[in-house]
């Protein structure tokens, strides 16, 4: 396939006719909307209501709201906690299972398991547990003189309970990345390293890290872009409370197209998103261009 | 005799195939209803009890009538795209009173001509306050069906082994019962008083003790004058005595539902017709014992009011202007809101829209909450009159009331706070 893209002679009929379908859908489903989005940023448009057009009012309106910035704080604090608490503890678990554990399947079914439960199930099972009162969590704390996490009133419980929610949820996919990775560098590599008199913690260092960064990278990359658009951990756990505290991007957002149906001004806050998640990439694309596409060719 | 086989086979597959494809002809035939609606909507109308309130009209037109559910959210959302097309295949749409508003009915037919023309039975029957909800500039846009008016719901157990006789006959008395009532119970803790958070129809329903508002009818912002501040400042005390839930900003109405089933709370501020629910015995572990009564009324108004002027929400039927048939839907509509249509559904757990309905036996046994809840209805009002921007306005409230309850701010200065930020919103 690298080479067919290195050669375009060799991209023929079948091969467009094969990736059509594929391009149309994503044409029609992503593409197309975007623009019609991109459009609707620039009119007032609510229900009962034609689009009127106002320039850059919704963009001038969202940037120079206090919640959408308080939403967008939050956001930078969440997904950097997130992805970064996920990249540790997924490496981690990835070494370990790489380096050999008693019933490893097991436990590979153990961490994957919050994979295969739905969000929503999974925030009222979380909510249960840590209900001030009569949660498990809240009365074992109670139980050792620790005091409540009162993720209700307090935003900053509130924040650490979305973002625990989210690492437990989401583990197993920068976990399946960094292991499936991890299994993938020859074991010669490592009998090398250690013939040469490598300490474990030089072995990780300069045979394990360097073999795992394009997968690190590539996490990363997908966990920031998910993690941006976050919304059904915390308008499940919090709603955005106490007093919109612990709103974030998304939430903010489905405020303020699906409660107060100001469709221009959602469609601004969608496109600001998505200036900011392709800033946020960019630097992580360029580094897997350099170290994978443009080395292959 | 082999020709007169194969003329049977024939035959039978014809009549198989004519068999298979009649419901689908019959199904050509007749006129399709499409209904939006939430899913309390089609089990009242459809329920048990009372039977199905569309099936003679159906029949009698040659009709199937068709739901198509929501949650009360996505049905707006849903609905408003709908009616926002060229055209349409809803025929009927059901509108909550707040969103009888001038923008969202330009996307409803007027319904004044087909009144004129084909009126509903007994009109005077049904609660003024409802059809003058459903008015916008003067004109009728939809037709009551549901009503949910606020009452007080109090475990009677919990009372009586905290040494309390009846409900609370004044706001203050609330206040203190609640305090009373937050006690560890067999090592379960149980809070004095639960709402479904402080949203403002929550609240409003405190404020009414003193007569309060927080938008009045001709469109002040009164919430930072005494009535709302006093609700906020007992709803703020009773959150520092441990009497209001700690995690009340995240508790909604089904959480409540739970609360009170379980015992965890004492005292509801609620619809008067989640007493089904919270006494349902295959749900409860009170079944029978949690009693439903009005909110109380503060003392300094008590030669004013014999019961709180709690509020009333409701639901109405509105056919978007898209709509192909409306003589149809009107014709439906009509079936639905007449008086035995409004006690088959009374009976299948609506709140009934006719005051008639409330004299019916068969309602009074099933509501023992009747008498209380036409006591209400007298006074009752909307919690917030219906515009553009009443939802931004309600998540002000909400924000605000929050940081009250949670000492971010005073009462009052939340609530100034919150007139400052809502007037805008009503100039727009």
């Amino acid at each position: 396939m690298t080479a067919a893209l290195a050669n375009p002679a060799r991209v023929s009929p079948i091969h467009v006719a094969m990736v059509a379908p594929v391009q149309a859908l994503l044409i029609g489903v992503v593409f197309l909307p975007s623009l019609y989005v991109f459009w609707l940023s620039f009119n007032e448009s609510s229900f009962g209501k034609a689009p009127s057009w106002v320039g850059l009012k919704n963009y001038v309106a969202v940037l120079s709201d206090p919640y959408f910035w308080r939403a967008f704080g939050n956001t930078a604090i969440v997904i950097n906690i997130v992805v970064y608490l996920e990249l540790l503890l997924g490496l981690a678990i990835a070494l370990l299972f790489a380096g050999g554990v008693p019933m490893r399947r097991v436990l590979i079914s153990i961490v994957l398991a919050p994979y295969a439960i739905s969000e929503v199930a999974a925030v009222v099972m979380w909510r249960f547990m840590l209900d001030p009162s009569v949660g498990m969590i809240s009365q074992t704390l109670a139980s050792l003189g620790l005091p409540t996490i009162e993720w209700a009133v307090v935003p900053a419980h509130g924040l650490a309970v979305v973002c625990a929610l989210s690492v437990w949820l989401h583990l197993p996919f920068t976990f399946l990345i960094l292991y499936a990775a991890r299994l993938a560098i020859p074991a010669d590599l490592y009998e090398a390293a250690r013939i040469d008199g490598a300490t474990p913690w030089q072995q990780f260092r300069y045979v394990t890290l360097p073999a795992l960064v394009p997968a690190i990278l590539v996490a990363v990359l997908f966990r920031y872009i998910f993690a941006f658009r976050m919304f059904s951990e915390v308008w499940l756990v919090t709603g955005g409370g106490p007093a919109r505290s612990t709103e974030v991007l998304a939430v903010y957002l489905y405020q303020e197209a699906f409660r107060y149906n100001e469709f221009g001004i959602a469609a601004a806050t969608g496109w600001l998103m998505v200036t900011g998640s392709i800033v946020l990439a960019i630097p992580y694309l360029y580094v897997v261009y350099k170290r994978t596409l443009a080395g292959d060719a | 005799m082999k020709r007169e086989t194969k003329l049977g086979r024939r035959a039978v597959l014809a009549g198989a195939a004519l068999a298979l494809a009649a419901p689908a002809l019959r199904a050509q035939t007749q006129a399709r209803v499409n209904i939006f609606a939430h899913r309390v909507h089609r089990t009242v109308a459809t329920g048990a009890q009372g039977g199905d309130i569309t099936e003679a009209w159906a029949r009698e037109n040659n009709a199937t009538v068709e739901w198509v559910t929501f949650d009360t959210g996505p049905l707006q959302d849903r609905l408003m795209r709908e009616a926002s097309l060229a055209d349409s295949t809803v025929d009927i749409g059901f509108i909550l009173n707040t969103q009888a508003t001038p923008r969202i009915a330009t996307l409803f037919e007027p319904l004044d001509d087909l009144m004129r023309q084909a009126p509903i039975e007994e009109l005077g029957d049904v609660f003024p306050g409802m059809l003058d909800g459903l008015k916008v500039g003067g004109r009728l846009y939809g037709l009551p069906f549901r009503h949910a008016s606020s009452g007080m719901h109090y475990n009677e157990t919990f009372f009586e082994e905290r040494g309390i006789s009846g409900p609370p006959r004044t706001i203050e008395d609330l206040a203190e019962f609640a305090r009373r009532t937050t006690w560890s119970r067999n090592g379960q803790p149980v809070v004095g008083l639960v709402l479904p958070g402080v949203t403002y129809p929550n609240v409003i329903d405190i404020a009414r003790a003193w007569d309060g508002e927080f938008i009045t009818p001709d469109m002040r912002v009164v919430a930072n004058e005494k009535p709302m501040v006093n609700a906020i400042t007992l709803l703020r005390d009773l959150f520092v005595a441990g009497a209001f839930p700690r995690s009340f900003t995240a508790i909604n109405t089904e959480d409540v539902n739970v609360w009170m089933q379980t015992g965890r709370a004492a005292m509801v501020v609620n619809s008067m017709g989640r007493n089904a629910i919270y006494n349902d015995p295959a749900r409860s572990q009170f079944p029978g014992k949690i009693k439903t009564t009005t909110i109380p009324i503060s003392r300094e108004f008590s030669n004013k009011f014999e019961v709180a002027p709690a509020k009333v929400e409701f639901w109405g039927m509105a056919i978007p202007k898209n709509a192909k048939n409306k003589e149809r839907a009107w014709s439906l509509m009509r079936a639905m809101l007449s008086k035995d249509s409004t006690l088959r559904a009374a009976l299948n757990g609506n709140g009934p829209v006719r005051n008639s309905t409330y004299d019916d036996a068969r309602v009074r046994a099933q509501l023992p909450f009747a008498d209380d809840e036409r006591k209400v209805l007298r006074v009752a009002r909307v919690p917030m009159p219906a515009f553009d921007n009443a939802q931004r306005a309600a998540d002000f409230f909400k924000e605000e009331a929050e940081a009250a309850v949670l000492g971010m701010k005073t009462p009052q200065a939340a609530m100034d706070d919150l007139t400052r930020r809502v007037r805008p919103l009503l100039q727009s």
